[in-house]
């Protein structure tokens, strides 16, 4: 599977033009701070389920990498890539953003037949280290979003790219 | 539906802008939450309270009022909010809830 994180915008019409763009750019930083290039080989979890392909972006000129703050750079990349993926994998597209004490980053919608309902994202990005105990701490994060039919958390790594996309189950329940 | 689509997007931005410059410190995005606030009510005129989107609408409202500094204007939302016919419980709890932390958040700050 080849995801293209350039795509972002077109994925998700709901984001403003100047925050796709800028998250896209936040992306490609990210990956090339850590020595990646575009189609590089990736395996990621979608729920539980493992797969492989390819992340691709638009090349980023690292000349501008120290015009942005590090963390925003991990943070906002991370986002891109976990939308891109929720798009890919769920064809969930952006409502809006939330705000923090509403325990997600985004809420999304989808459409099955006459059913639409909605999700709640909670993103953050590692640029070293496992991603495994942050997505823990995200899924308990957003399990607390109230009004939305899911609640997903997902976490992206940059140091070798992964990430991972996961629905809080009744077993992440049990952590409150 | 389109100016609705329209209004989340341009809440989607003004949150990002808010969030971003409260790293700046303290206070540095008075300006930018209010503009979401206003968004947000804007929102919530459109979206009835029956649907989970306006219930988001009215917390982000009073939240962002509260995170601007502007208590009077999150209390009244607050109350407006609350006295709506057909709020449910569960709204008007976390509507209490968020004007109270504000409370106490400025109490312990003022000590």
């Amino acid at each position: 599977m080849e995801i293209q994180i350039g795509r972002l915008r077109e994925m998700h019409p709901g984001l403003p033009p100047e925050l796709a763009s800028v998250m896209v750019e936040r992306a490609a930083l990210a990956f090339q701070r850590s020595g990646h290039s575009p189609g590089v080989g990736v395996a990621w979890d979608c729920d539980r389920a493992p797969y492989e392909g390819t992340f691709s972006w638009p090349d980023a000129d690292m000349g501008s990498v120290d015009q942005h703050d590090q963390n925003r750079i991990t943070e906002d990349g991370a986002e891109a890539v976990a939308l891109v993926l929720a798009h890919r994998h769920h064809e969930w597209r952006v409502l809006r953003r939330m705000q923090r004490e509403e325990h997600a980053d985004w809420l999304l919608e989808y459409h099955s037949g006459d059913r639409r309902e909605l999700v709640a994202l909670e993103v953050s990005g590692i640029a070293r280290r496992s991603i495994w105990e942050r997505l823990s701490e995200k899924l308990l994060r957003v399990s607390k979003t109230t009004d939305v039919d899911q609640r997903w958390a997902g976490v992206v790594g940059f140091e070798r790219p992964t990430a991972a996309l996961r629905n809080v189950r009744h077993e992440d329940h049990e952590e409150r | 539906m389109k100016n609705v689509d329209e209004l989340h997007s341009r809440v989607s931005g003004a949150i990002w802008r808010a969030e971003r410059a409260e790293e700046h410190g303290p206070g540095e995005a008075a300006d930018e939450w209010a503009d979401v606030s206003s968004l947000e009510e804007k929102l919530a005129r459109v979206i009835p309270v029956s649907a989970p989107e306006g219930r988001i609408a009215r917390r982000g409202a009073v939240l962002a009022a509260l995170k601007a500094g502007d208590y009077k204007r999150g209390q009244s939302l607050a109350e407006l909010y609350m006295a709506a016919e057909g709020a449910p419980l569960s709204l008007k709890e976390s509507l209490q809830e968020i004007v109270e932390e504000n409370t106490r958040a400025t109490a312990a700050r003022s000590r």
